[in-house]
Parts: structure tokens; sequence; C-alpha cells
């Protein structure tokens, strides 16, 4: 029914976007927001309200999540997939990690010593794997430091 | 000759001990059965959330994905089998077995040639300890399966699967899991993974969340690619599901044979101690039979 459709399309035009961040060990984030800024294959990608459907695949780094008081929620998301739809928006990813519970330290040895691996071509897929998490760690960390400063 | 009062005594002792013993499994095994489920449950939201992506991509694209094409014959088969790192657990172990030797002699009257992977060292020792291949085996997280255990077996299936089969790749993938019903029901399952059909006939996430209108759906990079990258990790959540569902079974299992052990020891205890009692009396009656034969015997 195209009409109701349209209706209801009008009467939620609005509303905030529902964001759900989930990962097999359960949902990392869920709350309302305004807008969202991910990092896709293809580079820089932000979402506000009554976006386009879409399905993305996504590249290692921050999720931002620009909650309605104008709050920013930073989440490291390590590849996955981000679906959005009707003013639900979900990330799909098998690690994620929320910005203050990153240590940018941490994961820059972390990274240091995965991409020394790589680099040498005597890698896993594990190996792979945590490269891409630490990748993701650093990139949200470095965000979250940078908005805490700020503010 | 019956058993002395004191031989009696020493067997009750025993019993007891081992009673503490598998009353303390029993609570162990009750409360890891509630994390268990309670980590099987968080898992819910992905798993929805990856049903849902994966059905509305399956729906806009034409093309067959290299996972989901059925081969015309199929020469190989690959089996994974998911069992418990211990035993004490019922017949937990016993039925998978049970079903996965079923399933491989079935495949084998079908002439397929089987490689057989297993999950959880029992299944390992059962199949070696009868001299039979194992191509890969995984172990030592069978009450507490992460995901990444689960990506772990996932990527090295995935990886037979695409081989050509001239390579020895396999043309089929069947796991062999328990399904976890309730504490005291657990069902064991044959499941084929490979090649993927995308039907979730258990889970309520279809039918909440009808396919949307894929057609209005933007893809970024194109559907294909994206398809591409979403199977994988379909598969790998399908194996983290039955690892998670075997897991909950194994404790369940174990939780209620330790309970049926605690309640034989229980038995057992009241029936040695009614033993050690009569002996006890009998002793007792003897010597004043004794005492009073001997005083008899004196004044007579």
């Amino acid at each position: 029914m195209p009409n109701g459709r349209n209706l209801s399309e009008v009467a939620v035009s609005s509303s905030p976007i529902q964001v759900e961040v989930v990962s097999p060990e359960g949902i990392i984030w869920q709350g309302e927001a305004v807008g969202v800024t991910v990092r896709n294959v293809e580079g820089s990608l932000g979402i506000l309200i009554d976006h386009e459907p879409l399905l993305t695949v996504l590249a290692p780094g921050a999720a931002e999540i620009i909650v309605e008081d104008g709050r920013r929620e930073v989440i490291a998301v390590a590849g996955g997939f981000m679906s959005v739809f009707e003013n639900r928006l979900s990330i799909l990813t098998d690690h994620a990690v929320m910005g203050h519970e990153i240590s940018v330290d941490e994961a820059r040895r972390g990274f240091a010593k995965m991409a020394d691996m790589i680099e040498k071509g005597d890698y896993t897929d594990e190996d792979e794997h945590l490269y891409n998490q630490y990748l993701a760690q650093i990139r949200a960390g470095e965000k979250y430091a940078e908005l805490h400063h700020l503010s | 000759m019956p058993a002395t009062l004191r031989e009696l005594r020493e067997r009750r002792k025993s019993v007891s001990a081992t009673m503490k013993i598998t009353k303390a499994m029993e609570l162990i095994a009750a409360s890891r059965v509630m994390r268990a489920q309670a980590r099987a449950r968080r898992a819910v939201p992905y798993n929805e959330e990856l049903i849902r992506a994966v059905s509305d991509v399956a729906a806009h694209t034409d093309e067959l994905h290299p996972l989901t094409i059925e081969p015309a014959v199929c020469k190989r088969a690959a089996v994974l089998i998911i069992s418990a790192d211990r035993g004490l657990a019922g017949a937990y172990n016993a039925n998978v077995i049970r079903t996965a030797e079923g399933l491989i002699k079935r495949l084998e009257e079908e002439d397929k040639e089987l490689d057989v992977y297993t999950c959880g060292r029992k299944a390992r020792d059962y199949l070696t300890f009868r001299d039979r291949q194992v191509a890969d085996f995984w172990m030592d997280f069978s009450e507490k399966p992460t995901y990444k255990n689960a990506k772990q077996i996932g990527v090295r299936l995935i990886e037979e699967f695409l081989k050509p089969t001239g390579e020895g790749g396999v043309d089929e993938l069947h796991v062999v899991f328990t399904r976890f019903k309730s504490m005291v029901s657990q069902q064991v399952q044959i499941v084929r993974l490979l090649p993927l059909e995308v039907v979730e006939e258990d889970s309520t996430a279809l039918a909440t969340h009808p396919t949307r209108m894929s057609d209005e759906y933007h893809y970024e990079p194109k559907a294909a690619v994206v398809l591409d990258k979403l199977l994988p990790l379909y598969i790998i959540n399908r194996i983290h599901f039955a690892l998670m569902e075997s897991a909950a079974s194994e404790l369940a299992a174990r939780q209620q044979a330790m309970h049926s052990a605690t309640d034989n020891a229980k038995q057992l205890i009241d029936s040695l101690t009614r033993d050690a009692n009569q002996a006890r009396q009998a002793e007792i009656t003897q010597e004043i039979n004794e005492i009073v034969g001997g005083a008899g015997a004196l004044s007579g």
C-alpha cells in the first residue's frame, strides 16, 4: 500500500534514528541518534535521519553516533555491515569496543606487531583479524580523545 | 559371609564422599547452564540482524554465490561432529556419536568420500581409538565456546568447501550438534550447512520482520560483493549457534546426570546405613549370647 506508507513516513520523518550496534557477544550500544558517521569500504559515510535504505560493508574504523543532545558516542568497529532502513540503523560486526574502553597505546603496540607480521607475509586469518581490530581501535581511540579534549 | 560392620561403615564413608563430589558438580553445571543460556540469548540480536541482511541481499541478487551452488554430483562430504571435552554428562556424548555414526553410514552408502571434523575431545577420542581418520579437530572449549572458536572452524570448513573437488575439496558439509530444548530435554540434530540454503525454520526473526522491499536498497559496494562478505559470516554464525546450543545441552545433561548420581548415592547411603545398623545389632546380640552362654556354663 504505497499511500499508507507515504503517510507513515511523513509522520515519522522528524523522529530520531534507532541505532543498534550488535556483535555475537551481545548488543554493544543501543539508542536514538540524529546522525551516524561510519567508515565503509569506499570512505567516510554520514547517515542522517530519513536516509535511503542502505546496506554496506564497513571498513575497520570508528563509528561516531551523534545523540540527540549533541553528545557523541565513539565505537571502534572492526569491519562488518551496516544496514539502514526506515530510520533503523544497525551495525553488525564481530568486534566492537566503546570509545572510553579503548587504550590507544595498547592498540598501537598490537597494531605495530601485526603490521610487521603482515608485511613479512607470515600471518593467519586470525592475525589479519587482530590487525583490523587494532586499526579500528586506534582510529576510534584517537577520535574519542580528540572529542574529549575539545569539550 | 556378610560384610562386617567396619566394612559397611567404610563403604558408606566412601559413598558419601562421592556424593559430595557429584553434588558439587551438579551445582556447578547448573550455574554454568544458566550462563551458557544467557550467552546464547545475547547472541540473538546479532543472529536476527544477520539473517535479515542475508535474506534481503539474497532476494536482491540473481547471481548464484559459490557457497549456495548445489554440485551436480556430490563426491566428497564433510561431517562436523560437536561433542563435549569431558564425560560425566549422561548419554550426551553417546547420543552425538551414535547420530554421527548413522549419518556417516548413510553418506558412505551414497558412495561419498568422507572427511570427519570433530569438536570436543570425546568425538575425537572415539574416532582415533577406532583408527578412523579425523581430518581436523578443535577442542578445549566445549563448555564455553566463543565466537572466535566458531570463526576458526568456519573459516577452515569454508576453505575446504570452496576447494575444487579434484584437490580434495568437499561438496557438502553436515553438522551434528545437540539442540537445547529445555533443562531436561536435549536433542541431537543433523544440519546440512553447505551448500547454503537461507532458511531459518526456528527463528522468529523472519516472521516478525518480513523481508523488506529489497529493490529499494542501495548497496555499497554492489549487492553481489556484499553477499560475498555476508555469507561466510552467516555460516560462521550458524556454527557459533550450534556450538552454543551444544554447550548448553552438555551442561544440562551433566547437571541431570550428576543429579541422579547424587540421588543414587543417597539411596546407597540409606541402605548401607541400614545394613550397618543390622550388622551392629547382630554383633551385640552375639556378644550377649556369648556372655550369657559363658555365664551359664560357669554356673552350670
